[in-house]
């Protein structure tokens, strides 16, 4: 431990699932190789071709009513309708639903009968004092 | 809607080609794509973006939809509507995360420790019985008029 380099700021950062590592202390943005520079120039090239797509929808002199996102669909898709045909049983997923959908049934189910037993042994034994009923 | 079949989202890609294929569906690079792993969860081929919020693009660049800083055709995130500016915040903070919770859980601790020795041994200055005047406030508690109270001093001489 005593021979360890002392960490670097991105280390000593540590980004986790609520906050992303700032651009200035990230190493990816420094010194791009001719790998990444071709990555991005490709990904450019797809994003310019989105973008001429929408714009001549946007500016056509006859526009159609709405110009509809494939994006959107696809997402809108995914989530809703193609979550059951790509389901499949698995341990985690089992697991899982047993925990969270029979779980709670049978913590309450439990929680109830525990309580009304409780108050009728009471009842049984006189201690109980009905509450007033309005009714 | 007049979509064809091959543009909507599909099952899990299991061969080269149908990756390739799925890149190129979702508007991506082949080498960018990478769909969720096959746990039967139900996200099919849906590409696996990164867990960045909205807030972190660019609001000076000239987005196709400048409130969701969203492009006309760019893969969405799963959890986009989590992600928007009015909801979840992912962009970095000037204190690491970890010394931010350090310092609150340092201050909770702190403060819940010693309220509750302040319940469990209270401390205060010493107090006597309260001493009404009137007798004891002997008419206002009730007493008859007509009959004499009983003395109440609350004084030595």
């Amino acid at each position: 431990m005593a021979g360890d380099p002392p960490p670097t700021a991105a280390q000593a950062y540590r980004p986790n699932r609520f906050v992303s590592l700032p651009a200035e202390l990230d190493p990816e943005t420094y010194d791009s190789s001719p790998e990444k520079r071709r990555a991005e120039a490709e990904r450019l090239a797809i994003r310019a071709r989105l973008k001429r797509q929408y714009q001549l929808q946007l500016n056509n002199p006859n526009p159609p009513a709405i110009i509809e996102d494939p994006a959107l669909i696809r997402w809108a898709y995914a989530r809703t309708q193609n979550v059951y045909p790509t389901f499949r049983p698995s341990p985690k997923t089992s697991f899982l639903g047993a925990v969270f959908a029979i779980g709670p049934i049978l913590f309450w189910a439990f929680v109830f009968k525990a309580d009304r037993d409780r108050k009728e042994k009471l009842i049984q034994e006189g201690k109980y004092k009905r509450p007033f009923s309005v009714f | 809607s007049e979509m064809s079949k091959d543009l909507m989202p599909g099952p899990y890609p299991r061969t080269p080609e149908e990756r390739a294929a799925a890149a190129k569906k979702y508007n991506l690079r082949v080498e960018d794509y990478e769909p969720y792993p096959d746990d039967g969860f139900g996200y099919g081929d849906y590409p696996k973006l990164p867990n960045k919020s909205l807030h972190e693009r660019d609001p000076w660049y000239q987005w196709d939809q400048p409130d969701m800083r969203h492009n006309w055709g760019e893969p969405m995130h799963w959890d986009f509507d989590m992600y928007i500016r009015n909801r979840l915040d992912t962009s970095p903070t000037p204190v690491p995360w970890h010394t931010m919770r350090k310092h609150f859980l340092i201050f909770l601790g702190t403060m819940l420790i010693m309220f509750g020795l302040g319940e469990i041994y209270p401390s205060y200055r010493p107090v006597g019985p309260k001493q009404y005047p009137f007798n004891n406030l002997y008419l206002e508690r009730g007493g008859d008029p007509t009959k004499e109270p009983p003395v109440v001093t609350h004084y030595e001489i």
